[in-house]
């Protein structure tokens, strides 16, 4: 994990409806980074944001996910890939 | 035909929410289905019966729907324990249906590799296979079948298509543990999990033999509940835990890594998709029903929708229900129902009395509800089946945040503005436990369709009819509702703030793809659920009605004046006793005789009014008896029900937890006599201490 925090990141409730992003680490409380991982969040995973409009929409591991956009905060993501 | 007196094989059927597994379910059991609970818990057990093709019975345990084996809620616990082998009661599944979306295949597979290593044969089935069309993904399901070592049957259970195949899968009898999947735990983990295992096993905290992973299931840190693990069990499970965190540090996380690495390659096998990534139509209308100004314009239009059509067309059945009971008029016609029909046949006396004003008037004031129950669960279905429920709870939990709540106490409250009862059992799918705890604790304060009778009863009377046009009592009516909904926000913040500190679990939610509803399922799910409702109430308010029209009864006074029959009895005796209670909201010993049959149930104070005044309440209309409230005065001359008295008893009604069908499912949900009672006491000392400030202060100002 070491080298994802050399690259420029971002939290995931920053990034741009359309973007697709990858995750780099989890911040928060253990039980909640688990429950995240188990939904898909996982570090490497690749995330798209459908929408960003006061509601947080990903496309992750092929299923629409909804969450929060203080969970949203706590997910670090690179910038958006190709 | 020996095959036929073998014992059955017993199948679980489980599944991430949303893949369609209660479908499968109905299609596969029929009408061949019980629904019970499972012990200390309140989560529906759904066991169905089949046939397999050679004719031998097959058992079907329909378990809830989970994303995982880790338990976070009490829904979830009891798929793991089943599945385990550990739920008190129900046999260990010899064999498990794991079902899966098969337009959703990454997310789903995730539950698969669990089931996969606990060791018992496993068939998956490929739902939803018309949705994969839709969105033109290509799967190869014997390339699938093959990676994972067991057999892939694809379905569409809307239509019973592919059942067939999945009963033959079912019936084979050669069907071995999965061995397909490389071994998933990394070399370290497994070495710990095996150490862990025999220390656990041992001490008999697992069996010989059980699945490498039970420990960490069982003790997975985020479940609320423990079901079923004895204290001593627990405390050596978290030593074995936290030394295997000590040997392998993140090793939880390495596992649920290593899981995704899999199905991600899996997935690049199996699964071709379209090469343009294009928007959906759930994209498409995700776009409207999220979107800050039409999401919100939609919600409020659906929610307005639905209440509308919980009162209006719950109307006309709800007459019918009370005219077949209790008499009354049905399709223009004057009746007498079942009580005309036992004044009848019956000559005069306790029995006939006890039939007719204690067991009929008591059901009939439980049966009358279900009209309302019923849209309201059709609609709950509907939200739910189409995917639209999901969007609900999501939009809501930045408003429900606020206040320290959940988007998903959203359904619960909803509920409860018909009936608290399904509302609370509808909070057992909120994960965090003080979520759950505060979502329960303020439910009820949602103005339940029990307390509207009592407020038409006494809204009139506030003002005199010459002062009072039709949209004033419409303002005010929805003025009880706002000051409940407020009520509930305002303590939900409370507690939240004070007593019930903890860690709120924040919002991730999965958004189905929208879809068509499959009404048949949505009736079905409304039947057992109204069942459920009507035995549970029934029962409860059956005995309290039996035990009030006693009390009324006896001991008989001599002559035969109604009234004074009521003055004399066990009740009005306590109402006597409990009459200074009462004096400072303004109320004399008869209402306080009204409040003690409310206080099981809210709608049972108006027949108490009615039994105590000796009016002949028609059901329909309350006018001889509001007509009888108004000319009632004190000792003094004042008239008892005044303005201060009647808004002050409004808002008693408003906030005193006055429901024993709630107490009960209160003291069900959260184990124990400590909630329901602490429920019991801040509802009905903040009504109380309201109704007496009102009064006092409306009498002196006014």
């Amino acid at each position: 994990m070491s080298l994802s925090s050399d690259q420029p990141s971002q939290a995931l409730r920053d990034a741009r409806a359309g973007d697709t992003v990858r995750v780099l680490r989890l911040e928060g409380q253990e039980a909640v980074c688990s429950k995240l991982r188990e939904m898909g969040f996982c570090e490497q995973a690749e995330v798209r944001i459908l929408n960003n409009s006061g509601t947080m929409v990903c496309s992750v591991c092929g299923s629409r996910v909804g969450l929060s956009r203080q969970l949203a905060g706590s997910i670090r993501v690179s910038a958006a890939v190709a | 035909m020996a095959v036929l007196s073998e014992t059955p094989l017993v199948y679980a059927l489980v599944g991430n929410p949303n893949c369609g597994k209660s479908t499968l379910f109905n299609a596969l059991t029929g009408l061949r289905q019980k629904v019970g609970n499972y012990p200390g818990v309140t989560v529906e057990k759904k066991v169905g019966e089949c046939y397999s093709q050679h004719g031998r019975r097959m058992t079907l345990i329909d378990l809830p729907g989970s994303y995982s084996l880790n338990a976070r809620s009490p829904d979830e616990s009891v798929m793991r324990d089943v599945l385990l082998g550990r739920a008190p009661g129900t046999a260990r599944p010899d064999r498990i249906v794991c079902v899966v979306d098969a337009s959703n295949l990454e997310r789903h597979l995730y539950l698969v590799t669990q089931i996969i290593e606990l060791g018992v044969p496993v068939i998956v089935a490929l739902n939803m296979v018309d949705l994969a069309v839709g969105k033109q993904l290509r799967l190869d399901v014997h390339r699938l079948s093959e990676r994972l070592g067991v057999p892939v049957v694809p379905t569409q259970a809307s239509i019973k298509k592919g059942l067939i195949d999945l009963k033959v899968a079912m019936s084979r009898d050669d069907l071995t543990p999965p061995h397909g999947l490389p071994d998933l735990l990394p070399v370290p983990v497994r070495g710990g999990l095996l150490r862990s295992r025999e220390t656990l096993s041992q001490s008999g905290v697992v069996r010989e033999g059980a699945p490498l992973l039970e420990p960490l299931y069982l003790l997975s840190s985020h479940d609320p509940t423990h079901y079923g693990i004895s204290n001593e069990a627990r405390s050596e499970l978290q030593a074995v835990r936290e030394q295997l965190e000590r040997e392998v540090p993140g090793w939880e996380d390495r596992l649920v890594a290593a899981r995704y690495d899999a199905i991600g390659a899996l997935c690049e096998e199996v699964v071709r998709r379209p090469d343009a990534q294009q928007l959906s139509l759930t994209d498409r209308l995700d776009a409207i029903l999220l979107h800050r100004v039409w999401g919100w314009t939609a919600l409020l239009t659906v929610l307005t929708v639905i209440f509308t059509l919980i009162f209006k067309v719950a109307e006309a059945p709800m007459g019918w229900i009370e005219a077949v009971l209790s008499g009354g008029e049905l399709w223009g016609r004057e009746v007498g129902g079942l009580a005309g029909w036992v004044t009848g046949v019956m000559p005069d006396g306790d029995l006939r009395s006890l039939i007719i004003d204690g067991a009929i008037a008591g059901v009939a004031g439980v049966l009358v509800f279900l009209p309302q129950i019923l849209i309201l669960f059709f609609f709950i279905g509907l939200l739910e089946d189409t995917g639209y429920m999901a969007r609900l709870a999501f939009m809501m939990d930045r408003l429900m945040g606020r206040v320290g709540l959940n988007g998903k106490s959203f359904l619960p409250i909803l509920s409860s503005y018909a009936c608290a009862v399904p509302g609370v059992m509808a909070t057992r799918t909120i994960d965090s436990p003080k979520d759950r705890l505060i979502t329960i604790m303020v439910a009820p304060l949602a103005s339940c369709s029990a307390r509207l009778p009592v407020y038409a009863l006494l809204i009139p009377l506030l003002f005199p009819p010459a002062l009072m046009p039709a949209w004033g009592k419409a303002l005010i009516l929805l003025g009880l509702y706002a000051m409940g909904t407020l009520g509930a926000f305002f303590f939900a913040w409370l507690f939240n703030r004070t007593v019930m500190k903890g860690v709120s679990t924040p919002l991730i939610l999965e958004l189905p793809t929208y879809k068509a509803p499959a009404l048949a399922g949505i009736m079905r799910q409304m039947a057992d659920r109204a069942w459920m409702f009507v035995r549970r109430a029934g029962t409860v308010i059956l005995g309290l009605s039996i035990v009030l029209w006693a009390a009324l009864t006896y001991p008989k006074s001599s002559d035969g004046d109604p009234s004074r029959q009521v003055e004399n009895s066990f009740a009005g005796r306590l109402g006597r006793v409990m009459e200074p209670l009462v004096r400072p909201m303004g109320g004399d010993w008869r209402v306080a005789i009204g409040l003690i049959g409310a206080q099981g149930a809210r709608e049972v104070f108006n027949s108490q009014l009615g039994v105590i005044y000796a009016v002949e309440a028609e059901a329909e209309d309350e006018t001889p008896l509001r007509d009888r409230l108004r000319a009632e005065k004190h000792p003094d001359g004042r008239p008892v029900y005044s303005l201060p008295f009647c808004l002050g008893l409004l808002v008693y009604f408003v906030f005193a937890m006055q429901c024993l069908s709630t107490v009960a499912i209160v003291r069900r949900e959260t184990g124990g006599w400590k909630w329901p009672l602490v429920q019991f006491a801040y509802m009905t000392g903040t009504g109380y201490l309201l109704a007496v400030l009102i009064y006092q202060l409306g009498t002196r100002l006014g």
